[in-house]
């Protein structure tokens, strides 16, 4: 591998979850479900929530204040700063990325600018920044996910009110990395895109089937094309990190590909979109772990999944 | 028919392998034998998957039974 190469990888991850919650199961009877469903098939015992005051950029300032404690990394020393949302402060523009970008008080060197993408998101905004940082020669990036889907949820909508949380992530990548960031597999179904959508009036819709047969159908393949690409088998993977998009959706890549159980770590926080992935990954220890499979799912509908491999190990 | 029956009864009994599907009338709801929403859709998706079909939206009002499955599949497959 060349010196290039092994520039940008994965220094560390910072998060940040709302303390708040809705409690999942007092909303069982209102929407006819009992509670072993909801706890065992959705998944989620509770789904956190942003304050009303809090704002995305307020989530992306605390998930970057929160790698910036663990890492003591010196913001002046960011050169790009990427937000994955779909959910933006205001009305989009500007890109929610220079408010994160002003709140943080980050150099006018550093470039800020935001990735409209849903559940696939980190994983394709980690192909994006390596892909920059490489074109533009930079060596510290930041990838933040806050995609906080509390502003468009319908709270009498069953098919998604006790499945969507807030949460806002934030990756350093650079030189010096815990994680190399592997070969990539990605694609996307236009015709499903209203499958996932907000509607008119300005509240989430999800056809649930649709997702699931999509899910179901496509993420199986990306992960062998994924494995394929980077030589590695699936017996060689220490985790396989799915998006955390309901219980049954993980379950059943599982049981499709034949791996056995794999981690559900969102029960007590929801389905956090593109903040999923990174919030599983960010407690496993790199020097424990040798091989990291990461797949995102979802809005578009479309997916993107890579691996991941320890640097501790050669 | 029967055959397709008797494939719709396997990929129920393999979704929900906690229930025994084999006395089950092809004409009994599938929700009421103890199959959620969930479950359907799994169930759904092997049988798209395994006679080539695919059960649009507005059909699934009726494809609450095995026979009812099985009557759109013989119907449609390609």
């Amino acid at each position: 591998m060349s010196g290039a190469e092994r520039v940008t990888g994965i220094i560390d991850i910072g998060s940040y979850i709302p303390p708040a919650r809705i409690d999942n199961m007092a909303h069982a009877e209102r929407f006819e479900f009992n509670e072993a469903f909801i706890r065992n098939k959705i998944g989620f015992a509770s789904t956190a929530r942003k304050a009303a005051d809090e704002d995305t950029s307020d989530m992306a300032v605390k998930a970057v204040q929160a790698l910036q404690a663990k890492t003591g990394f010196d913001l002046t020393q960011a050169q790009c700063l990427v937000v994955v949302t779909q959910n933006p402060d205001g009305n989009g523009l500007p890109h929610t990325s220079a408010i994160v970008h002003q709140k943080l008080g980050l150099p006018t060197t550093c470039f800020a600018f935001d990735v409209s993408l849903g559940c696939s998101g980190y994983v394709a905004g980690l192909a994006v920044l390596k892909g920059f940082m490489a074109t533009a020669k930079l060596t510290h990036g930041i990838l933040v996910t806050a995609d906080p889907y509390s502003k468009v949820i319908d709270e009498d909508d069953r098919n998604t009110f006790l499945i969507f949380g807030d949460a806002a992530t934030a990756t350093l990548l650079g030189p010096d990395a815990a994680w190399d960031i592997g070969a990539f597999d990605m694609g996307t179904d236009g015709k499903a895109w209203g499958a996932l959508e907000v509607k008119p009036n300005g509240k989430l819709f999800m056809n649930g089937r649709a997702v699931f047969d999509f899910c179901a159908t496509n993420v199986p393949g990306s992960v062998r094309r994924t494995l394929e690409a980077n030589g590695c088998d699936i017996a060689d993977v220490d985790h396989f990190l799915f998006h955390q998009g309901s219980k049954y959706i993980v379950d059943t890549i599982a049981a499709r590909l034949k791996i056995g159980p794999v981690a559900f770590g969102a029960t007590e926080y929801g389905n956090t979109v593109s903040s999923s992935i990174p919030l599983l990954l960010e407690p496993i220890d790199p020097r424990q772990a040798h091989t990291v499979f990461a797949s995102g799912f979802g809005v578009g509908l479309g997916w993107a999944s890579t691996l991941l491999r320890s640097r501790h190990h050669g | 028919m029967d055959e397709i029956i008797s494939q719709l009864r396997t990929i129920v009994g393999n979704v929900r392998s906690d229930l025994d599907v084999s006395a089950l009338p092809a004409t009994a709801s599938l929700e009421d034998a103890g199959l959620d929403s969930l479950d359907l859709a799994s169930a759904l998706l092997e049988a798209q998957e395994a006679f080539d079909v695919t059960f649009p939206d507005e059909e699934l009002g009726n494809l609450t039974t095995i026979q009812t499955i099985a009557e759109y599949i013989q119907a449609n497959r390609g």
